[in-house]
């Protein structure tokens, strides 16, 4: 038991050896990089309020409501508009007729990455 | 409405419900890790006891301590909801990661500004006991230095490669 203990200590140490050489071997570069961040960090914290903290919690609710609100309008599937940009809205729909969880077979997959490429090849041009 | 346009609609729904649970969760994870878990271990230093006998942490500092963790907490913990819950690979999403690396940055060094980093502990009819870390967070600050310019890389290449980033979602049919 006394040994078991003994051995997990000894690895538990070599591992901490080993984290300390790597720090230790970046510490001249990695060191003198975050002194100077910290420079301009302690100028821009004197703007922070350090009385108030009802602030925070304001700009916690409004990132978390704009995130909400952003994300309900623009949830990322960008290629519907860029198929309504075109005014090509049918083609968007036949797009994305295939539903995700339904099965397509390759050539249909080959078959639309292909259109969707066109329209961003048009789209860029 | 028709029913490949109601189904569009569907999908739309479907893809911000995702990125909104996506979201809660990491600003969750970053409420605990930034906020709750540094709260309770400092409170819990405060009241600690070695050898029976009192460390008290000096009140003023603690609270010092307490406002700065609450502070960044808060943003941190809302800059990764906004972040996390933008599409991946998202000009938005981008932004978001790089200002949230920042703020780490000030998070951190708001333990050093705080105090939290140069802890005097009394240690009642003993005589005091002080913890440095602040070459440690030096260290750490260089780290978040270079996760800072990866994150403006990371931007950079949304912002360049952003067609054909698009034309990848189409290709996998996902957002």
């Amino acid at each position: 038991m006394m040994d078991q203990q003994a051995e997990r200590y000894e690895i538990l140490q070599v591992i901490a050896d080993i984290i300390g050489a790597i720090l230790n071997f970046f510490k001249p570069w990695v060191t003198p990089i975050g002194a100077w961040l910290v420079s301009w960090i302690d100028v821009l914290l004197g703007f922070f309020p350090a009385d108030n903290l009802t602030i925070y919690f304001v700009i916690f609710g409004v990132l978390v409501i704009s995130g909400i609100i952003v994300n309900t309008k623009w949830p990322g599937v960008k290629y519907i508009e860029v198929y309504k940009k075109d005014g090509v809205e049918d083609s968007s729909i036949e797009h994305l007729d295939a539903d995700d969880d339904e099965p397509i077979t390759e050539e249909e997959k080959a078959e639309k990455t292909k259109k969707a490429h066109k329209l961003f090849k048009k789209d860029e041009e | 409405m028709s029913f490949t346009k109601d189904k569009i609609k569907k999908k739309l729904e479907r893809a911000a419900a995702k990125n909104m649970v996506r979201g809660f969760f990491f600003a969750a994870i970053y409420l605990v890790t930034t906020l709750i878990i540094p709260y309770m271990t400092f409170s819990w230093i405060r009241s600690l006891e070695v050898e029976g006998v009192e460390i008290d942490i000096y009140q003023k500092r603690y609270k010092a301590i307490i406002y700065w963790l609450v502070a960044f907490g808060l943003i941190i913990s809302g800059t990764a909801f906004f972040a996390y819950s933008s599409p991946a690979q998202s000009i938005r999403r981008g932004v978001f990661s790089m200002i949230q690396i920042i703020l780490n940055c000030f998070y951190l060094w708001s333990y050093k500004f705080s105090g939290a980093l140069e802890v005097e502990f009394e240690l009642i009819d003993l005589g005091y006991m002080t913890m440095n870390l602040s070459q440690l967070i030096l260290l750490y600050m260089g780290i978040y230095f270079l996760s800072v310019i990866l994150k403006a890389y990371d931007l950079a290449d949304f912002i360049v490669n952003r067609k054909k980033i698009q034309a990848a979602r189409v290709k996998g049919g996902k957002k």
